[in-house]
């Protein structure tokens, strides 16, 4: 089966005064029909950037998409559409929510006028028929009292409603394909598991595939299908949630699941990953993590490594997996 | 509120008694506006008697400089009414010009015997319609620039900002001094453009700060990706957005265009005789300034009062509007 979302060597970056910066850089991955997955990486390793620029909805100039990339929804390279074609995509098959929902609603339209105009820009219905499907939208997305939540302001609700607004907002056009970029981060404790189990409850109800972006791997443990790691603009490590947080291949992985805190296991402070994420403006020679590593040898520095192929849709980019022996080292 | 409620209906209610033969005639005889004024003298006890605020209105909270301007364009409007004489007319020119303020004439009469009261309440209807309407073409045409320059960018926006630099380093009161002499039958409505064009310079420089920043904004972003079409999101997202500075300049911009439509009057190109201008009936009590000093002072009160009101108005709109300073 072909999948819904594929991503082929796609390098985003920006141009600035000391010349173009490679945010994110060469990476590929797909997406099925239905299927989570999680995308991990710590800030600044470029998953924001690569969310955006699915829409291409970067500001070009100053990003840039390097022309070999390519990102193909169901079969159509999104990258070769002109601008009014690509409009038709987004919202109707990607869709996306973002970080704070304080600052991604308009501050000055009632709730239900912003659902009902992204209702309207999908489909030939009337106002009075595109208000009426945003109040079944925040009903949909579990608002209270959702008649009287559309003709709300943005700052009369309160955090977790507010990303439920603008769930119901990315839901209108009804993706295929659901980009959540930090979308719980904002949130305090009690409202991101909420707002995760509305996620997962709404990707098996209307059968939609997600893209989670999330710094937080307890929030991959919960819905993610598959994980891909990121690092410094490149993906290090792909496969199924289980295989990865339970044997991470890659020392990135490895070290990220370490410092991971958990309930019921008291112990010595949690070990942190020495240094700082690389900058951007001069990534690492060889492999971008070797700086960091703590199994790094010579050949790290000098060559980076390919993406290592183990069983199908396992990958890693790491030279430990031509020497497995080092790790114990 | 309930005092100032009971104020507003007893003050309003005495002026119809006072003034009924005249809102009588004015009815009957009178042009559109002043048939507007007389309707509106008669509908004002009942509005402020059955009328009720909106809430959001009652929350705004009206300080000093809101109820000063209010009370200067309420003069404005009610003019016809308020005024004891046709602000033209010659009343006698043998034994009425000059005279000090009386009972009769509240301010005095001028040269030609024409009553000043009646010129001062006109000269304020003219000025304020005048300033008003200039304001909204320089508002809509500095907008309209604005965001066309910030929403097209590149090579278009800097073209436009460099013209309304050019613009802007050309002296204004000279610019309007060439076009109105050049252009002297116009007559008060050319005025009304002539100031307006020249006067959104300002405002589409604000405008297009605006729409830069917006741009940036996380909810444009978020509005750009559900696939709503540029042009709704520049004027559904980003326009409403900038609106509130705007209304600022515009509430400065009255007072600014009364000041410059009294400049040019006084100089004599601006509104034409007989018509009464603060600016004009400044000019005319120059030569009686060391025996007649009211009739330039009560003008010059009046126009400073209107343009320091218009000052503090915008200001606390400004305060109001501004969610940083909430």
């Amino acid at each position: 089966m072909n999948p819904l979302l594929s991503v082929r060597e796609l390098t985003v970056g920006f141009e600035t005064p000391k010349g173009p910066v490679r945010v994110v850089d060469g990476v590929s991955l797909e997406l099925a029909e239905g299927e989570t997955l999680g995308l991990v990486g710590e800030s600044g390793s470029g998953k924001s950037t690569l969310a955006l620029s699915l829409g291409r909805l970067l500001d070009e100039p100053p990003a840039f998409i390097d022309p070999g990339s390519r990102i193909e929804y169901a079969g159509v390279n999104l990258l070769a559409l002109d601008p009014e074609r690509l409009r038709t995509y987004r919202g109707k098959a990607i869709a996306w929510i973002f970080q704070d929902p304080a600052s991604s609603l308009d501050p000055v339209i009632k709730v239900g006028h912003q659902i009902a105009e992204a209702v309207c820009a999908h489909s030939d219905v009337g106002r009075k028929a595109a208000w009426n499907r945003a109040v079944e939208l925040l009903a949909l997305v579990g608002l209270n009292d959702p008649r009287d939540a559309a003709h709300c302001y943005p700052h009369q609700l309160s955090g977790g409603m507010r990303q439920r607004v603008a769930i119901a907002a990315a839901l209108a056009g009804e993706p295929k394909l659901l980009v959540a970029d930090e979308p719980t981060t904002a949130l305090d404790v009690t409202l991101q598991a909420q707002i995760l189990a509305l996620l997962g409850d709404l990707r098996e109800r209307l059968g939609m595939a997600l893209l989670l972006i999330t710094h937080d791997l307890g929030v991959v443990a919960d819905i993610a299908d598959r994980v891909a790691v990121m690092y410094a603009g490149r993906l290090v490590e792909e496969g199924g949630k289980e295989q990865v947080l339970k044997q991470p291949a890659h020392p990135y992985t490895e070290a990220l699941l370490r410092a991971t805190p958990r309930l019921h296991r008291t112990g010595p402070r949690l070990p942190a990953i020495p240094g700082a994420a690389p900058d951007p403006t001069s990534w690492p020679s060889g492999c971008r993590f070797h700086p960091r590593c703590r199994y790094a040898w010579d050949r790290c520095s000098s060559e980076e490594p390919s993406q290592l192929s183990g069983e199908t849709g396992r990958w890693v980019r790491c030279w430990l997996a031509t020497e497995p022996q080092r790790r114990r080292g | 509120m309930n005092r100032l409620r009971a104020l507003l209906i007893a003050g309003s209610g005495a002026l119809i008694w006072i003034r009924w033969q005249r809102i009588w005639d004015l009815l009957q005889a009178g042009d559109f506006s002043d048939r507007m004024a007389a309707l509106a003298a008669l509908a004002a006890p009942l509005v402020f008697a059955l009328g009720r605020l909106p809430d959001r209105w009652k929350r705004a909270r009206l300080d000093a400089s809101a109820w000063v301007v209010l009370a200067i364009l309420a003069a404005a409007l009610l003019a016809p009414v308020l005024a004891p004489y046709d602000p033209t007319a010659q009343l006698d020119l043998a034994n009425r010009r000059l005279l000090p303020p009386s009972p009769a004439h509240p301010l005095g009469t001028d040269l030609f015997s024409r009553d000043l009261l009646s010129r001062l309440l006109y000269g304020a209807r003219l000025s304020l319609w005048i300033a008003c309407f200039s304001v909204a073409i320089a508002v809509v045409v500095g907008t309209g620039v604005g965001l066309a320059a910030g929403y097209l960018g590149g090579t278009a926006d800097a073209l436009i900002m460099r013209l309304v630099d050019t613009a802007l380093a050309i002296p204004r009161i000279f610019l309007l001094l060439v076009v109105l002499t050049l252009w002297e039958q116009g007559g008060i409505m050319t005025m009304v453009l002539v100031l307006g064009l020249t006067s959104w310079f300002g405002t589409s420089r604000l405008v297009r700060a605006e729409v830069l920043s917006l741009k940036q904004r996380d909810f444009v972003t978020a509005a750009r990706a559900l696939g709503i079409a540029p042009i709704a999101i520049l004027l559904k997202h980003i326009l409403p957005n900038a609106l509130a500075p705007v209304i600022v300049t515009a509430t400065l911009g009255v007072g600014q265009i009364v000041l410059t439509e009294a400049a040019l009057s006084y100089l004599g190109v601006g509104v034409p005789p007989p018509h009464p201008s603060w600016g004009s009936m400044i000019a005319d009590a120059q030569p009686f300034l060391p025996t007649h000093p009211w009739m330039a002072i009560v003008p010059g009160l009046a126009l400073a009062g209107t343009v320091v009101a218009f000052s503090f108005f915008g200001e606390s709109l400004q305060a109001k509007l501004d969610p940083r300073r909430r």
